[in-house]
């Protein structure tokens, strides 16, 4: 008899650490994915752009998290911003482009004019009634807290979250493979990608945190066309290739190239010296032996790069993508899709980067179609009366989670084979956690 | 590639208008690439394409009029030459290469909206299509509408596409993914 015989409603019953399983009902359930937005995504620190998109005074760009519109700003002291990009009076959304640089926003329904510090300037009423509703003191609903990291730029709603730079913890290490690893940094090579597909926000997340195990089913016949390996190659370097347990949700999996494989295969020669001076030893090891690596910042912030060619005349080039989940409904999903480059690279180094990383991860991406198709073929499976009762299968991790890799470079735990699944379901087992936070269960 | 609104209007008024049977062969040609689009007919649909083609498929914004602030590249979601097509036409058409097209997605190109004018480099064509599409996964209908930019040359064996530039309509597009051609 199927342990989930029910569909589970209380916090903290839905993944089964011990047993590696979960409810189906987590992907699909809407009571479950409105105590998401309390519990995780408005107490979390989520991702919300890169410096490089907004680098002057005034300069801002408008995103979403989950369902509430946020306006991102560099004032006019240099200073990041973030706040709900609604205006305080009747709750008009109050920015309506996508990028821009004003040194005020104008509420598009009365006036209110809102300054780059969110603080209200000036509204339509006379002095007394300016007084009234506190035209000299009100602002605009700002996030609790926004700090950056490697140029990439955090919110949070919660006054009460550790700093950035905690929360992130040891997954700064490898956040540092993708995105400080030239003293420069890197840069956004364009705006973000927007899609949207039919399934749970986690199920992108979990993707990437990573199913190593599903490069090969769904990716094996592309990756053959494009890495330049062969299929029988890639499956033994997915079983072979370790999983990260980093810690706080945040999690990784680490594909390597086969042994005969010069350091720094996939990456310009031009920047492999700059890598050198910025990186540590342990890091500089893991960066040049790297043929795909793969991570998820909880709760829905991930990370995907390889070195892809789509002509046989050319060696692969690397691409960096960035993206994030953001939970529209229990059952829908907006991917925001970023690729980065360093800022030393040369100018044609950088297109061929970005060419490379939309016809892979993108909403084109020989890649990216094939995995949306699954998910998408997910929620189909899980979202009925019947089959919500039922459980999501990671057993796979007891035969793994007694056999960490001893003397493991990076920090966390790391597991010997992708196939463990068990940097995935870490993520739903610290998911579980902060979802029974606070919580009898 | 030709280029945008205001310079295809430049063609459109200082080029050679089109005859009215080359513009029969211009609307054939189109009708016959949105059938292979459509039907699924990809290597045929490639071997509508000059080797020396470019493709680009590209995201709108939506920007202040008085303030317009762009940053980095296009928001391109295809910016392919023919041998990147061609991986694509080859994951597209092989069954054990394709999850998102196996089963095939049911699909329609709808062309309308066509003027062409000749110039010394070819025919600038400039069109909207909308492309509707059920999946095995997602049965309500999903819509793609773009406007297309297209050069077509002459080759001994007819029309070829020697560049492509498709603006989309969606800043976030409705579909879980781009699986096809515009």
């Amino acid at each position: 008899m199927n342990s989930f015989n029910q569909p589970l409603r209380s916090a903290g019953a839905w993944v089964d650490v011990e047993a590696g399983t979960a409810s189906r009902a987590i992907f699909s359930d809407e009571e479950i994915w409105r105590l998401e937005q309390e519990k995780v995504f408005a107490k979390s620190w989520l991702f919300l752009a890169h410096e490089t998109e907004i680098p002057e005074p005034g300069d801002h760009v408008t995103r979403q998290l989950g369902n509430d519109p946020v306006l991102v700003v560099r004032g006019e002291d240099g200073r990041i911003r973030a706040f709900h990009n609604s205006c305080v009076h009747r709750g008009t959304k109050l920015c309506r482009t996508d990028a821009g640089n004003s040194k005020t926003f104008t509420c598009p329904y009365h006036g209110w004019v809102y300054g780059l510090d969110g603080k209200l300037q000036a509204t339509v009423y006379p002095p007394e009634v300016a007084a009234k509703i506190g035209e000299s003191t009100s602002s605009l609903i700002e996030m609790a807290q926004v700090d950056s990291y490697a140029g990439l730029i955090f919110g949070t709603w919660d006054e009460t979250a550790p700093s950035l730079d905690q929360y992130l913890g040891d997954s700064r290490f490898y956040i540092d493979l993708f995105a400080n690893r030239t003293q420069g940094g890197m840069e956004v090579l364009g705006p973000p990608q927007r899609w949207v597909f039919k399934a749970n926000w986690k199920l992108g997340a979990l993707n990437f945190a990573a199913d190593g195990p599903h490069a090969a089913s769904v990716h094996g016949p592309i990756t053959y066309l494009t890495l330049q390996v062969p299929p029988e190659q890639i499956l033994q370097q997915l079983i072979n290739s370790p999983a990260v347990v980093i810690g706080e949700g945040h999690n990784c999996i680490f594909l390597e190239y086969p042994g005969e494989a010069p350091d720094y295969a996939g990456f310009s020669p031009a920047l492999v010296p700059l890598y050198q001076q910025q990186l540590n030893q342990a890091q500089q090891r893991m960066l040049a032996r790297g043929l795909t690596k793969v991570m998820t910042n909880f709760p829905n912030t991930s990370w995907v790069e390889s070195s892809v060619t789509f002509d046989d005349k050319t060696p692969p080039i690397p691409f960096c993508n960035l993206r994030t989940w953001q939970p529209l409904s229990a059952q829908s999903t907006e991917v925001w899709n970023w690729l980065l480059v360093e800022k030393e690279a040369a100018e044609e180094f950088k297109q061929q980067s970005y060419e490379i990383g939309i016809r892979t991860f993108a909403a084109g991406g020989t890649f990216d179609q094939d995995d949306a198709e699954a998910w998408s073929a997910i929620n189909l499976g899980c979202r009925g009366s019947i089959g919500s009762r039922y459980e999501v299968d990671f057993r796979a991790t007891k035969h793994y989670r007694d056999e960490p890799i001893e003397n493991f470079p990076g920090p966390g735990v790391a597991y010997p084979s992708t196939f463990s699944e068990m940097s995935e379901f870490a993520l739903l087992a610290h998911w579980q956690k902060v979802m029974s936070a606070g919580s009898d269960c | 590639m030709p280029g945008t609104d205001s310079t295809m209007a430049r063609l459109l008024l200082s080029g050679e208008a089109l005859s009215d049977g080359d513009f029969r062969r211009v609307y054939d040609f189109l009708n016959l690439e949105s059938d292979c689009l459509g039907l699924g007919e990809y290597e045929t649909w490639y071997g509508l394409l000059s080797p020396a083609v470019t493709y680009k498929v590209l995201a709108p914004a939506f920007l202040d009029a008085t303030r317009p602030r762009r940053y980095g590249r296009e928001n391109a979601y295809f910016d392919d030459d023919y041998a990147s097509l061609g991986i694509r036409v080859k994951q597209l058409t092989t069954p054990g290469f394709t999850i998102a097209e196996n089963p095939a997605t049911i699909s329609r190109h709808f062309v309308t909206n066509i003027r062409g004018v000749a110039n010394g480099e070819g025919i600038e064509v400039v069109s909207n299509v909308l492309v509707v599409r059920v999946r095995s996964t997602e049965p309500e209908p999903g819509v793609v509408s773009a406007r297309r930019f297209d050069r077509l040359v002459e080759t001994p064996e007819g029309l070829r596409i020697e560049s492509r530039l498709a603006q989309l309509d969606q800043v976030s597009l409705q579909q879980l993914n781009l699986s096809f051609f515009i």
